[in-house]
């Protein structure tokens, strides 16, 4: 049972994750840094098959030898590889910064790292790569960039953050404005966040990014005592975002608390599924490869509301 | 007091430390930072309360160690009561442990354990102090007293016989088993003599002697209430029953059920039948049930007290009192002065527990005889052939029968004779001697006395009908036989050569004459005719029948036997109260055995001389307990251990599923 009372909002437990450059390249190259095909088909190199012609289409690719051998007008249409523009959402609100003896870091360090793993395998794609952060100190959002020095300034800003203070509907609408605002069609969204002390409306505003073709995966990143309330006996909790304080006897509090834990689970999933977007659960004692892994197949996913979530 | 017990019983002060550890641990409430805190429900009270129980067994388990190692330390200062020998100079020692066995030892103590299975601890205790050397006896103090264990210096056979007794139904002896008890310890060996009682004492003072007693478990003695049944038969208005309670408040609220099972053969039927309530006061009384349509065959009291075993009884099927079936003639042996005839009225005057029937011809069916225990055939003419058949069958089943021959010996009827009294013709003599012989009819008491001066008017010569094995009970002062016994069968048939009536001599006046139908009925209560007894009576038969005796649980009696060659008899020794079937060849019959009224309200009277003699020959009761609280000790740690560890497995196991 981890009984420590240490003020966590002064600095970020990095733990067995930092340095962070290294942990997020290792996690990159440790997973398929492929290509996503894009969903647009139109003028390309490689043959994405045929359709029938219907007024206003590019003369140019009727095909002619289709034409005599089924007697009706066909184009030919190709698939093209697209930039997909990576944009990460990093909370930096003050609960993100809990760590217990069990998680491998912090939270917020571990969303880092997932954040810089994907920034990796995008900028080796020739994506480009956006970061905003949702409440948090010293944190700078990094608007849409790309080449090699991409990768390097994610880093850069991630580490230069301090999850502080507490997030309200206008930290959270000042994080998501660039993002709804920018984001251009085909866009790769990923949110990482404990969803933990959000405000009421946090489901709709956030699942409101899909859309307009872009794929949204939201990543809960729990700490394994947050996941299972590993607690023994009478204690007292306080939170870290607001003034709730609890007195209470684990063994009598773990099933509700694990009941509501999986309600708003429940609740975010509902939601983000309604408009074709993912939710990924993680945990801080998880292998991040693991992690990155589940967060790239529910980008490919995204969209498609006959697909669960991975 | 030395100043290092005083210490060490100071440091029992220490078990306060847990305690104030144990405060300031649940003062201090673990505050932590949990971010999904608003998941999570308020427990407060619960929370509280849960860490007390929970804190308590450490806490417990602390303070117990502390004080036994307080304890410890004051060894040998501290010393914990045990019962154990105390032997002189340390020469063995020869001891007699007096166990009562007895049903008032089936009472309860305040602690839940009966007063046996107290005495018997304490037997064990005074055993386990015994060395390789020492002489043990072990006598029973419940009716019959008697020595359950010869002295021995085998301590592992003396253990199994104390393990091995039981408690039973009867009243106690302990008067006797305290001869009893000296009686084996006086030619022993051992200088160091020593008499060990463990009883309730409710019996007779115990008389004085060498080596005076020792009560080492007073609390045996200790008063109680109880009410128990004394008996319950089944009369033509209903069952009468006894009942005897030791007091006033023994018997208030309380009620006498009649059941339809008898509740002392394992039966658990609580359906009464009927019921009366009991007067609220002591000693005994006698209830009326009244009658029902359903047979009663148990009675049982409502309510509890300190001895159950006694609330119970089963219901006699047929009348207590033995039957006698009188033939007389009401014409030659009445009295001047009226009403029944001599024979009748001696009869009447031996006293409760006898009915007696007047018959004026003897039944001809053996079902006919079957009632009667004794019959008394004064002066008879002579047995036609039915009869002597019927008589001779009753009587070879137990019966008993007593032929006072007068004059009509002389005029029997074609066809009759006096068999089995007598295989050939007798004869009426006018004349006789005066007075038997002192000696031959000594054994009959002081009453006999008189019967030397016995002046009759005739007599009938018995030499003729007397034959080898007969025994004769008293002779004429010429030597002719006056009273001959023979066996027959079960039973016993004895003839006499006088008849009862006035009109031919004294003898029905002679205060031997009450004597001999007196030995008779006794006879008859012994060899068969006894139908209701009470826990330690034995059932006697002769030692050549077959007989099986089965107790109220259905268990076969063992079998003893006693006497001399000639007469050896079988016994059957009813330990407990209840119904018990005697199978014989000739057919199975009931007997019922009560508790002793005297028994069930019998107080514990302890002796003054309850402790041991300061000559040294006594025991101590002082042992050093330092095994045992070391033992403590090393028990209180490895329950600690093992907590904890517990506590550690259950909390790995709870987090494993987690990961």
């Amino acid at each position: 049972m981890w009984s420590g009372a240490v003020n966590l909002r002064e600095a970020i437990d990095w733990g067995k994750l930092s340095p962070l450059r290294l942990t997020a390249r290792a996690v990159a190259d440790g997973l398929y840094s492929g290509a996503h095909r894009s969903v647009r088909r139109g003028a390309g190199i490689e043959f994405g098959g045929h359709r029938r012609y219907v007024p206003g289409d590019d003369l140019r690719f009727l095909d002619r030898h289709a034409r005599m051998r089924h007697g009706t007008l066909l184009v030919r249409e190709f698939e093209t590889e697209t930039d997909r523009a990576l944009r990460v959402i990093v909370d930096a609100s003050a609960s993100m910064a809990f760590k217990s003896p069990r998680g491998s870091g912090a939270k917020y360090a571990y969303a880092a790292l997932i954040a810089a793993a994907l920034t990796r395998i995008a900028v080796l794609r020739g994506d480009r790569v956006a970061l905003d952060f949702v409440a948090g100190e010293r944190t700078l959002p990094l608007p849409s960039t790309g080449g090699r020095e991409a990768f390097e300034r994610v880093i850069g800003h991630l580490e230069s953050g301090v999850p502080d203070g507490a997030t309200d509907t206008a930290s959270l609408d000042r994080a998501l404005a660039p993002t709804a605002r920018y984001a251009r069609r085909g866009s790769l969204l990923v949110f990482l966040s404990d969803l933990i002390d959000l405000p009421a409306g946090a489901p709709e505003q956030v699942s409101g990014l899909s859309g307009e073709g872009r794929s949204l995966v939201v990543v809960r990143v729990l700490d394994p005592l947050e996941a299972d309330f590993g607690f023994e006996g009478p204690i007292a909790l306080r939170s870290m975002e607001g003034d709730v304080y609890v007195e209470t006897e684990a063994a009598v509090a773990r099933e509700r608390y694990l009941a509501a834990l999986s309600e708003l689970s429940s609740e975010w999933e509902a939601r983000l599924l309604a408009r074709g977007s993912r939710l990924v659960l993680a945990r801080t004692d998880e292998e991040p490869v693991e992690v990155v892994r589940r967060v790239l197949m529910s980008l490919q996913f995204a969209g498609d509301p006959t697909r669960g979530w991975v | 007091m030395s100043f290092l017990f005083t210490a060490a019983l100071a440091s029992l002060l220490l078990v306060v430390g847990p305690l104030v550890a144990h405060l300031l641990r649940r003062g201090r409430a673990p505050v932590q930072e949990f971010p999904p805190a608003r998941l999570v429900p308020a427990a407060r009270s619960v929370a509280r309360s849960m860490a007390r129980l929970e804190d308590r067994v450490l806490f417990l388990l602390r303070a117990a160690l502390i004080a036994t190692l307080a304890l410890l330390g004051a060894v040998p200062f501290v010393r914990c009561s045990r019962l154990s020998l105390e032997r002189q100079g340390g020469a063995s020692v020869a001891f007699a442990i007096v166990l009562d066995d007895s049903l008032s030892m089936r009472a309860t103590l305040p602690n839940g354990r009966t007063r046996f299975e107290r005495a018997r601890e304490g037997a064990l205790a005074l055993l386990a102090s015994a060395r390789p050397g020492d002489a043990i006896a072990i006598v029973l103090a419940g009716r019959p007293a008697r020595a359950a264990l010869a002295p021995t210096m085998d301590l592992k056979v003396a253990e199994l016989a104390l393990r091995t007794l039981e408690v039973r139904d009867a009243a106690t002896e302990l008067p006797a088993a305290v001869e009893i008890a000296r009686a084996l310890v006086a030619d022993l060996a051992q200088t160091d003599r020593q008499l060990i009682v463990l009883s309730d004492f409710a019996a007779d003072a115990v008389p004085d002697g060498k080596p005076a007693l020792w009560a080492p478990v007073p609390e045996l003695a200790s008063a109680f209430s109880n009410c128990g049944i004394a008996g319950a038969e089944r009369l033509a208005t209903g069952v009468s029953v006894q009942v005897a309670c030791t007091g006033k408040e023994a018997a208030e609220g309380r009620k006498l059920l009649a059941l339809p099972t008898d509740p002392l053969a394992g039966s658990t039927s609580t359906a009464d039948l009927s019921s009366v309530p009991l007067v609220a006061r002591g000693g005994v009384q006698t209830l009326l049930l009244p009658k029902v349509e359903k047979e009663v065959l148990g009675v049982r009291l409502s309510g509890s007290d300190q001895l159950a075993r006694d609330d119970a009884s089963a219901v006699g099927r047929d009348s207590p009192r033995l039957e006698v079936a009188v033939l007389a003639d009401t014409a030659s042996s009445r009295v001047s002065t009226g009403g029944p005839t001599v024979v009748e009225q001696a009869l009447d005057a031996l006293g409760a527990g006898i009915a007696v029937r007047p018959i004026s011809a003897l039944p001809d069916s053996a079902e006919s005889w079957a009632r009667y225990a004794v019959a008394v055939l004064d002066d008879p003419g002579g047995l036609g052939p039915e009869v002597r058949a019927a008589l001779t069958a009753w009587i070879e089943r137990g019966g008993v029968a007593v032929a006072l021959l007068g004059p009509r010996v002389s005029n029997t009827a074609l066809g009759a004779t006096l068999e089995p009294f007598s295989q050939g013709p007798l004869r009426w003599e006018n004349s006789a001697p005066a007075g038997l012989i002192s000696a031959s009819v000594s054994w009959l008491g002081p009453e006999a006395e008189g019967f030397s001066e016995l002046s009759p008017r005739g007599r009938v010569r018995l030499s003729a009908a007397s034959r080898s094995g007969d025994r004769q009970l008293g002779r004429w002062s010429d030597g002719e036989p006056f009273l001959v016994e023979r066996e027959l069968g079960r039973g016993v048939l004895a003839f006499a050569g006088l008849p009862s009536s006035p009109d031919q001599s004294d003898f029905a006046l002679r205060p031997g004459y009450l004597g001999l139908l007196d030995y008779f009925v006794r006879v008859a209560r012994e060899q068969s005719g006894q139908r209701r007894g009470l826990p330690g009576d034995s059932f006697r038969f002769p030692a050549r029948s077959k007989v099986e005796v089965r107790g109220p649980d259905d268990r076969p009696i063992a079998r003893e036997e006693e006497g001399p060659a000639e007469h050896r008899q079988q016994l059957f020794r009813a330990d407990l109260a209840g119904r018990y079937r005697v199978r014989t060849p000739e057919g199975e019959e009931e007997r019922i055995v009560w508790f002793d009224a005297a028994e069930i309200t019998a107080q514990p009277k302890l002796p003054k001389v309850s402790r041991p003699q300061s000559s040294g020959a006594a025991a101590r009761q002082e042992v050093n307990a330092s095994p045992e609280l070391t033992l403590l000790i090393v028990a209180l740690l490895g329950l600690e251990v093992g907590l904890r560890l517990l506590r550690r497995f259950a909390r790995r196991s709870r987090e494993a599923p987690a990961m």
